[in-house]
């Protein structure tokens, strides 16, 4: 299977850049809160990219090469 | 006719059970009180992992079983189901309050900012308490009149996007989605991963070869790949197992070719969710 990693040093806050999550053609990626706090606003650097669909990757690197801080690699 | 619509119908269609919208089925959240309804949306999402998980193990029997749990958590809790623009007018005639609010999984799978990302309708009093969900909602609600909403609504139809209700607490219809593949959460697991979390729709497409003029319009609106052009026959053929009844074709087809007809009518289809 086709393994995806992103490196949470990195990518400090993929809601903000989303340059990833626009361009994969399968929607590969998703951002979830971590630490959620009940009652308490979730800040957006709280948010952690994730290749949650990453059965659907078809290699085509796009996200690698439009991130800017080179978070992403792929091994097909 | 669907399980729900026994269960839950009164005698008709559940979305069009008054009971269903009922001020009385929502709980309003309190410090303290632990775990409510309302709080559904993060635990189904960890419970869909399990099942996006699985689906990676190349082991079909563990994924089966994987899945028959899944949506046995799902159903009683948080789902949705297709909808027509005519079944979503009905739901905005007996649903009150309602509201624009931001989409959850455009902003999580496509990092669509709070203002552009007005998409979805929150109905009944929970609207009122909107900041009641800090670490998940954001943006702000927008009400609008039951008008408003319709005129709305159908502007998102023609610009291509499936409408779908979901409940939170079944059967507490709470919201109308307008969803689209690949970044609707809902859409996804059905059509990727084969979970029931958006379910069919009450109606199913039907073509009228008489009226069809090969123009092939409803192939770009159709999202669950039912319609194909065939050349030889230069007219379209929809898949009407494949069909969820969101009417999309129906609404832009110019010379009224498809009609939705009901699916409980329909022997082969009527137990197709």
């Amino acid at each position: 299977m086709v393994e995806i990693k992103i490196s949470r040093e990195k990518c400090k806050n993929p809601l903000e850049c989303a340059l990833c999550l626009r361009i994969c053609p399968t929607a590969v990626f998703y951002a979830y809160p971590q630490n959620l706090r009940m009652f308490e606003e979730t800040p957006s650097e709280e948010y952690v990219l994730t290749p949650r669909f990453k059965l659907l990757c078809t290699v085509c690197h796009e996200c690698v090469k439009v991130c800017p801080n080179n978070a992403i690699e792929i091994k097909p | 006719m669907c399980d729900f619509c026994v269960k839950h119908g009164n005698g008709g269609k559940w979305f069009e059970n008054v009971e269903n919208y009922a001020r009385k089925m929502y709980r309003i959240r309190r410090e303290g009180t632990g775990l409510q309804m309302g709080d559904v949306q993060n635990l189904i999402e960890s419970i869909l992992d399990e099942a996006i998980e699985a689906r990676g193990l190349s082991d079909p029997k563990k994924y089966e079983e994987v899945k028959a749990r899944v949506e046995s958590m799902i159903l009683p809790a948080h789902f949705g189901q297709v909808v027509t623009l005519e079944e979503v007018e009905k739901i905005l005639d007996i649903a009150y309050p309602i509201a624009r609010i931001t989409c959850i999984c455009r902003r999580r799978s496509r990092g669509v900012k709070d203002e552009e990302n007005f998409f979805c309708v929150g109905i009944g009093v929970g609207m009122y308490k909107w900041e009641k969900w800090p670490e998940n909602y954001r943006g702000g609600v927008h009400f609008m009149t039951p008008e408003e909403a319709k005129e709305w609504i159908r502007e998102v139809n023609k610009e291509g996007a499936v409408h779908s209700f979901w409940v939170f607490g079944t059967p507490y219809i709470g919201g109308i989605c307008n969803c689209e593949y690949p970044s609707c959460i809902g859409m996804r697991m059905r059509l990727d991963y084969d979970v029931k979390l958006l379910i069919k729709g009450e109606k199913v497409a039907q073509i009228d070869y008489e009226k069809c003029n090969g123009c092939g319009i409803c192939l770009r609106r159709c999202q669950f790949g039912a319609i194909t052009y065939e050349v030889a026959l230069d007219r379209v053929t929809i898949n009407q197992k494949k069909c969820f009844g969101c009417g999309l074709c129906a609404t832009a087809c110019k010379p009224s070719a498809i009609v939705m007809r009901e699916r409980a009518s329909m022997p082969g289809l009527s137990r197709e969710w």
